[in-house]
C-alpha cells in the first residue's frame, strides 16, 4: 500500500504578493524614520538565519559557499541585478548582505511611503516559497523578540500596506463592500500561490469568533507552526493581515486564535475571537472598579 | 517607549522603581512571565523582587507562589479584578508596573483603553501607590498617550537614537 504524499504543492508564489509584502513591511515601520533601519536589519539578520536552518543555504561558517549559494537563489529568483558587489572586511570575511534591500523592488517606489504604480506590476514572474517565507518567518520573529506580543500591531499595519499596495497595482478590485473586498483578496491569494484554497465563516449572534479553512497552506506548516514551537503567538498569515485591515474599517478587532488545528498536507481550520466595535471598559466598569475595596 | 529601546527602557524602569520602592506587581501583557523573569534575573534584578500578574501565557487561570496567570488577552474587567485581588493578597507590594498598555489596542478600542488606564491610576493613586504604564510608540494609540498623559504625573519619552 503507497503512502499519500502530502499536497502541500506550491513551491513557488507570484512575485508581487512579494512586493506587496515588502511595502507593507516598508510602510508599517515609515513612522519610525531612520530608527526603523534597526528593525530592518534585525529582520535581514533572522531572514538569513531561516535559509541556513532550514538548509536552503549553508551555514556562514564556510563564508564562500555560503556566500555563493546565497547568490544563485537570489539570481534564480530574478534578484541578481540588485546583488551588491561582494565586500569583505578589514579581516577578510565575507559580510552577509542586507536581503530586504535586496528584495525590496526599487527603492523609488516603496522607501518614504509612496505609491506604487501600475507599472512595477510583476505579472507572472514567480519567486521560490521560501524566500517568501523567509521574509514572513524574518519579521515575525524579530518584531516578537523586540516587541512581543505588541507586534502584532505593526503586522496589522503590514497588512494595510500589502491591501494598498494591491489596490493600486489593480490585482485586486476596490470595493466598500467588505466582503466582495474579502472575496477578492482571498481569490488573488488563491491564484498567487498562497493556497489551494480559503473559507471563513462566522459564528455566534452577533459574530464572535471568525473560522478560517485552508487547504494546502504551506506558511501554517512552516513559519507558522516553527513560530507557534518557538513559543511566539504573533500570526503574520499575509492573507489574514490584509483580512484584518479590512474588517478593521468595520470596527472589528482580531483577539487570539484559541483553536488551530494544521495537518501536514497544509489542512488548516483556526477559530479566532472577534471584537465587534463596541467599548468594552464602560463608565460603568470603572465606576465598579473604583468601587472595589482592596 | 521607542520600539527600538523597548526592552533596554523596560530593564531600566524596573530596576529604578524595585531600587526605589521595593517590591512590585509586574503586570505582564506582552510577554510570558517565565520569558520576563529569566530576561530580569540575567539583568540583576533580584528574584524575589517582584510578584506578577500574567495575562499573555496561554494557561487557564490559575496562581503560583509568585504569579497569577489570568489567561491570554483577558477582559479589562477581568484585569480589573485580578489587580484587586493581588492588592490584597500581597500586602507588601509597593508600586505597580504595567508592561504594556500598547497590547491592549490589539484586542480593545482606544477609548476603553484610556478609561481603563484611567481607572488603575485612580485606584493606585488612592493607595498611595506609584506606577509605571508602558506605551511603545506606534502609530496606533496616540490619542490614548495624549490621553494618559493628561491623568499621569509625569511623561517620560525613552529611545531617542543617537
Amino acid at each position: 500500500m503507497s503512502r499519500r504524499v502530502p499536497d502541500v504543492t506550491y513551491k513557488r508564489i507570484d512575485r508581487t504578493a512579494m512586493d506587496a509584502l515588502l511595502y507593507g513591511l516598508h510602510k508599517s515601520l515609515d513612522y519610525m524614520g531612520e530608527q526603523r533601519r534597526v528593525i530592518l536589519e534585525r529582520m535581514g539578520f533572522v531572514m538569513l538565519r531561516y535559509l541556513v536552518e532550514t538548509g536552503t543555504v549553508p551555514s556562514p561558517d564556510s563564508p564562500r559557499e555560503f556566500a555563493a549559494s546565497l547568490r544563485r537563489l537570489l539570481i534564480k529568483n530574478g534578484y541578481g541585478p540588485r546583488i551588491p558587489p561582494q565586500s569583505k572586511t578589514a579581516r577578510g570575511t565575507h559580510t552577509p548582505p542586507n536581503l530586504i534591500e535586496i528584495l525590496t523592488p526599487t527603492n523609488r517606489h516603496l522607501v518614504g511611503g509612496a505609491s506604487p504604480k501600475s507599472s512595477v506590476s510583476r505579472g507572472k514572474e514567480k519567486v521560490d516559497w521560501v524566500l517568501y517565507e523567509m521574509v514572513l518567518y524574518g519579521m515575525t520573529k524579530a518584531l516578537d523578540e523586540q516587541l512581543g506580543v505588541q507586534g502584532q500591531l505593526i503586522l496589522d499595519r503590514i497588512g494595510t500596506g500589502m491591501l494598498d499596495y494591491l489596490l493600486k497595482l489593480r490585482a485586486i478590485e476596490r470595493s466598500d463592500d467588505p466582503k466582495i473586498l474579502i472575496q477578492s483578496v482571498i481569490d488573488y491569494f488563491v491564484k498567487a500561490g498562497y493556497a489551494k484554497s480559503f473559507r471563513y465563516e462566522l459564528e455566534g449572534a452577533p459574530p464572535d469568533t471568525f473560522v478560517s479553512r485552508y487547504e494546502s497552506a504551506r506558511y501554517y506548516t512552516t513559519v507558522f507552526r516553527r513560530i507557534q514551537k518557538e513559543g511566539s503567538a504573533l500570526l503574520s498569515c499575509p492573507l489574514c493581515l490584509v483580512g484584518h485591515s479590512i474588517w478593521a474599517t468595520q470596527g472589528w478587532k482580531f483577539g487570539d486564535a484559541f483553536e488551530v488545528r494544521i495537518k501536514s498536507d497544509g489542512q488548516v481550520l483556526i477559530k479566532s475571537k472577534i471584537y465587534p466595535s463596541t467599548e468594552r471598559f464602560t463608565e460603568k466598569d470603572a465606576l465598579r472598579f473604583s468601587q472595589m475595596k482592596v | 517607549m521607542n520600539p527600538v529601546v523597548y526592552q533596554e527602557g523596560v530593564m531600566s524602569a524596573i530596576k529604578y522603581f524595585s531600587e526605589r520602592f521595593g517590591m512590585g506587581l509586574y503586570i505582564t501583557l506582552n510577554k510570558p512571565y517565565v520569558v520576563l523573569q529569566g530576561t530580569f534575573e540575567k539583568g540583576g534584578l533580584a528574584p524575589g523582587n517582584l510578584v506578577y500578574l500574567d495575562s499573555i501565557t496561554n494557561t487557564p487561570e490559575r496562581r503560583t507562589e509568585s504569579c497569577h496567570y489570568l489567561g491570554r488577552m483577558r477582559e479589562l474587567t477581568d484585569l480589573c479584578i485580578a489587580l484587586v485581588k493581588m492588592m490584597s493578597e500581597e500586602k507588601e507590594i509597593k508600586f505597580v508596573f504595567v508592561d504594556s498598555v500598547s497590547t491592549l489596542l490589539i484586542y480593545n478600542d482606544s477609548k476603553s483603553v484610556a478609561r481603563f488606564c484611567h481607572s488603575v491610576t485612580e485606584k493606585l493613586r488612592s493607595m498611595s501607590l506609584p506606577a509605571a504604564l508602558v506605551f511603545v510608540e506606534m502609530e496606533e494609540g496616540k490619542d490614548v498617550v495624549a490621553q494618559m498623559a493628561q491623568f499621569c504625573d509625569a511623561y517620560v519619552k525613552a529611545g531617542e537614537l543617537k
